[in-house]
């Protein structure tokens, strides 16, 4: 089943490797704890680092910028009451109270001890459900692919926050960006001449724009007001590590969430802002005070946290796999895979097996180590969330620019970035979800190039024909066809508990 | 008279200094080969290597710069449009770049004329592979197959690839009805040969050379190499002129990756380049590089080269109509 | 009709215009190509009309944020720096225009103290010449000095 698995601890232990899983484990929790930069646009913003560098230390790099930066994200919740990502919106509820009481510390222990929890469970479930998974993938030829497709782009509606149409007209737009340049038999669409745009809009520019530039953009309201990072000034006391009795009974509550974030990790679309509101839920059903969550009591900051680390690797398992994103941000790590070469699918643990459980196994050490950086540092770490943000915005947009241009080193994509941060700033201001466009640029090229392959294959017969003549793919028409009613019903229960809990979340944002 | 003959000589020496002064010897800077496709590919592997061993023959920092965009047209209008002194050299790939400028719809108005076309290098021949438990033994029996039923062979390109063109070319000369698959790359040609969702898979040495014998998931059968030549890293493989087919005698297909310049390129520069090449094709360590990464070297320069991407121009200008591209 | 609504009926009416006029756009392709080209068209004009419908349905419901367009001056600013900063990019190198662009927009943003912003500005670019030139080897834009 491990097949190479030895090679993998060879390619782990090198200097390239460690270095890599420290920049991420520690540069991740600095994005993740600095409101306004979330994992999602921290890891578009450093794959173009990742160029030179070996593809082990590469991915595992971006990896680790991934579960720590769900991480850092409950730092800010909880020391000034500001998501640092929307997976954190949950924490805010009873980690802010806590801080107000003068148990940051404590609050940011438990937050930590929970995350390393989730993440290692989600690790570990990454490592044993990706290989057969991977196998089975084996069996898919385009047909399956084309309804994978599908079947991702169908959980939009799980993106779309506030509006369902708005949502999806999003989606419908990132889909119809990915028209532009070839199609599959070769005819150049939408171009109207412009020869950079002949092999279509690059992804990568488009995100950076979308997440990061229209941020720029949205942070320059602030300008000239006293930031408000300055003004907090967090009160630091306690002791980090929970104390054992209160641990013990804790246990139970971080391991369910822990199992369920992976789940919903796993699905396509529900990614750890969902997964911290259902954890927070399970804490609250399960406890025998419910009405004393939001005064600042352990479990209401253990019990998202835990649930949004264990999101990461469940999010990685279709992503590896099926290259299946079950998350925006995942979607984004998928870019980083194939520049360096990595086609999801069962290649991944053939052929470059050593390189795919590197990736892994250092995913597991990531959020150990992110643990212990955030027991070291997590004392300081508050400082970097009162960067005054007219430096921070500068430093975002020199960041964004640099990034659109080394991904391609074509001008053309500068500009692309430019007006799709244009389009991303009108887009969050109308209430328009950006996320979706993402999402659908990235599997409406796959659908179109496999319903193209799949009508070939088909060959004598109609493709809807050979869709019915094979098991697999009438298996993932009634996933379809389940999925498009499991966001309504995700829909209801995340709003439930939402109004229930304050109106915190901004969950039409990423992760 | 001596003082003067003196003198005459001292001017005669000084002005020597300064012509060579004024017109120092090409290389004298760093030359830079623009790739058009991305880090870490095949195409940027080659340019690296290549770039590797300019340096050695050449003396000076020989750098590869990856510029993506626009089809590979972005890479390749930096070269076209670059200076003919010799320091912006480019990474070409055949019949990608010919297909490019072929179809109409993409608008591209140069040509391979457009270019200084200095040598081909790599040269990696088409090949045809079935799953192992495929029921054609043999090229032949594919081929018998073809003739009977509308089969899938599936590729890594759209139409005009080269691995595409080789299936045209099969139907043309054996009156098979085989389909291309029209995949978008060599994964997704490879997953639907091995998911036995195609009946054979057209693509390159390069692509199967390390694990063609290999028996695990990934096993496939070779049928030929479309190849004058055995190849050296399937040399138990029969070219297509041993494969008994007297229809396709001589039918030759492969993916080629040359280094190519502007126009003007300064007529010295181009001799020392070939030069330089001409020492790296006989370099032991350069062919096992190559051989490494799964390159076949053969290396043709100028007018051969020209005369080569000529022949593989004709035989596409024939199938514009098979392509969509009238 | 409330403001809310008014803003919803013209996102409809954007989407409707771009996808009509990809359509006509399109009507020349071959049918192959048209076949996936124009679900996606459909879909996305389809959903501009539920959006605009919806929109004159509830147009006296209230709904979604309302937005003043006034809060758009110091964000297009900001685009318009952004811009400029692209544009001296390709002219005069990356470096220096980044140290151009960097001091003005925090000046623009009020950040008045000279020390950290010179020490920011420098900062992040050692941090980018060592990481990408040094380290990688990314070549970056250069134009008269770097």
């Amino acid at each position: 089943m491990f097949e190479g698995i030895e090679l993998a601890f060879a390619r782990l232990f090198t200097w390239d490797a460690a270095l890599g899983l420290f920049i991420g484990v520690v540069g991740g929790m600095i994005i993740g704890a600095l409101p306004g930069l979330s994992a999602t646009m921290g890891i578009a913003l450093l794959i173009p680092i990742t160029y030179g560098m070996d593809p082990t230390a590469a991915i595992l790099m971006l990896a680790a910028i991934y579960t720590s930066a769900v991480y850092g994200g409950s730092i800010s919740a909880i020391l000034i009451h500001t998501p640092g990502t929307p997976s954190s919106a949950a924490t805010c509820l009873d980690g802010y109270p806590m801080t107000q009481k003068g148990e940051s510390l404590h609050a940011i222990g438990l937050s930590t001890t929970a995350s390393v929890i989730g993440g290692v469970i989600s690790s570990i479930a990454l490592l044993l459900i990706a290989p057969p998974l991977a196998r089975l993938s084996l069996k898919f030829g385009s047909a399956e692919y084309f309804l994978i497709a599908i079947f991702g782009l169908t959980l939009i509606a799980s993106l779309a926050g506030d509006s369902m149409i708005k949502g999806l007209l999003a989606g419908a737009f990132g889909l119809v960006c990915g028209l532009v340049g070839f199609s599959p038999d070769g005819y150049a669409r939408f171009t109207f001449g412009y020869i950079p745009i002949l092999g279509g809009i690059q992804l990568i520019p488009a995100m950076i724009g979308l997440f990061s530039i229209s941020q720029v953009m949205i942070q320059a309201e602030e300008r000239g007001k006293t930031s408000s990072n300055e003004k907090v000034e967090a009160k630091i006391a306690g002791r980090f590590l929970p104390p054992a009795k209160e641990f013990v009974g804790l246990i139970p509550l971080i391991l369910e969430c822990s199992v369920v974030g992976v789940f919903i990790g796993i699905l396509p679309g529900a990614g750890g802002d969902i997964a911290s509101w259902v954890g927070l839920n399970l804490a609250k059903n399960q406890s025998k005070h419910p009405e004393q969550f939001g005064t600042g009591i352990p479990a209401g900051v253990a019990a998202p946290e835990a649930a949004n680390n264990a999101v990461t690797g469940g999010a990685l398992i279709p992503l590896l796999t099926l290259g299946i994103p079950g998350s925006s941000t995942a979607a984004v790590l998928l870019g980083g895979l194939t520049i360096h070469g990595l086609q999801p699918g069962f290649e991944l643990f053939t052929k470059h097996a050593d390189i795919t459980y590197a990736v892994i196994i250092g995913f597991l050490c990531a959020n150990i180590l992110m643990g212990l950086v955030g027991w070291a540092v997590g004392k300081y770490l508050t400082k970097v969330s009162k960067v005054p943000i007219p430096l921070l915005i500068p430093c975002i947009a020199m960041l964004s620019i640099l990034g659109s241009y080394a991904a391609s080193r074509n001008i053309a994509d500068v500009y692309i970035a430019v007006i799709f941060g244009l389009i991303g700033f009108f887009m969050r201001k109308y209430g328009v979800p950006v996320a979706p466009i993402v999402l659908a640029m990235i599997l409406g090229p796959m659908a179109d190039s496999h319903m193209y392959q799949g009508i070939i294959q088909a060959n004598t017969i109609s493709f809807v024909q050979y869709l019915f003549t094979r098991p697999l793919s009438i298996f993932f028409m009634v996933l379809i066809i389940l999925a498009l009613f499991a966001p309504l019903l995700s829909k209801v229960i995340s709003k439930a508990y939402q109004k229930k809990n304050g109106k915190m979340a901004d969950a039409a944002e990423d992760i | 008279m001596k003082k003067l003959v003196a003198i005459a000589l001292v001017l005669l020496m000084a002005l020597g200094l300064v012509a060579c002064g004024s017109k120092k010897e090409w290389p004298d800077g760093d030359i830079v080969i623009v790739c058009p496709f991305k880090a870490g590919g095949a195409m940027d592997q080659s340019a690296r290597l290549t770039a590797e061993y300019l340096k050695k023959y050449l003396g000076v920092e020989v750098t590869v710069d990856n510029i993506e965009g626009g089809n590979n047209w972005v890479g390749y209008e930096k070269v076209l449009t670059a200076k003919g002194d010799g320091y912006l050299l480019g990474f070409a790939n055949y019949p990608g770049q010919i297909g490019g400028y072929l179809n109409p719809s993409g608008g591209i108005k140069r040509t391979y004329r457009d270019f200084t076309n200095i040598a081909d290098i790599v040269h990696d021949p088409g090949i045809i592979v079935v799953r192992p438990d495929s029921p054609y033994q043999t090229l032949a029996d594919l081929i018998e197959a073809g003739k009977k039923e509308p089969l899938v062979i599936s590729t890594g390109g759209g139409a005009g690839s080269d691995d595409d063109v080789l299936v045209r070319l099969l139907n043309q000369k054996c009156g098979t009805q085989f389909k291309p698959g029209g995949n978008p790359g060599d994964a997704d040609a490879k997953t639907a040969m091995l998911g036995g969702n195609v009946a054979a898979q057209a693509c390159n040495v390069s692509n199967y050379f390390g694990t063609y014998k290999s028996t695990g998931d990934d096993a496939v059968r070779v049928l030929a190499v479309f190849d004058s030549k055995k190849n050296d890293l399937m040399p138990d493989i029969p070219t297509i002129d041993e494969c008994g087919i007297a229809e396709l005698k001589g039918l030759y297909s492969s993916s080629d990756r040359g280094l190519v310049a502007c126009k003007d390129l300064d007529k010295d520069v181009l001799n020392k380049i070939v030069e330089a090449l001409k020492k790296a094709e006989k370099d032991p360590d350069f062919i096992k590089a190559a051989a490494d990464k799964g390159m076949g070297i053969n290396m043709l320069y100028t007018d051969k080269f020209d005369e080569f991407i000529n022949g593989v121009e004709t035989t596409m200008k024939g199938m514009l109509k098979d392509f969509g591209w009238e | 009709m409330q403001k809310s609504r008014i803003q919803d009926l013209v996102i409809g009416l954007i989407a409707i215009a771009i996808g009509v006029f990809l359509l006509l756009n399109s009507l020349k392709f071959p049918d192959t190509t048209k076949q996936f080209t124009w679900f996606v068209l459909f879909v996305f004009i389809g959903l501009g009309l539920i959006l605009v419908i919806t929109s004159l349905i509830n147009a006296k419901k209230p709904g979604g944020q309302e937005v003043d367009a006034k809060t758009f001056k110091n964000p297009l600013t900001m685009f318009l720096l952004v811009l400029l900063y692209v544009i001296m990019l390709d002219k005069i190198g990356f470096f220096v225009a980044s140290v151009i662009f960097m001091p003005v927009t925090m000046l623009y943003m009020g950040y008045r103290k000279p020390l950290p912003i010179i020490f920011v500005t420098g900062g992040m670019l050692a941090f980018v010449w060592l990481l990408f030139v040094f380290e990688l080897k990314v070549r970056l834009p250069q134009g008269l000095l770097f």
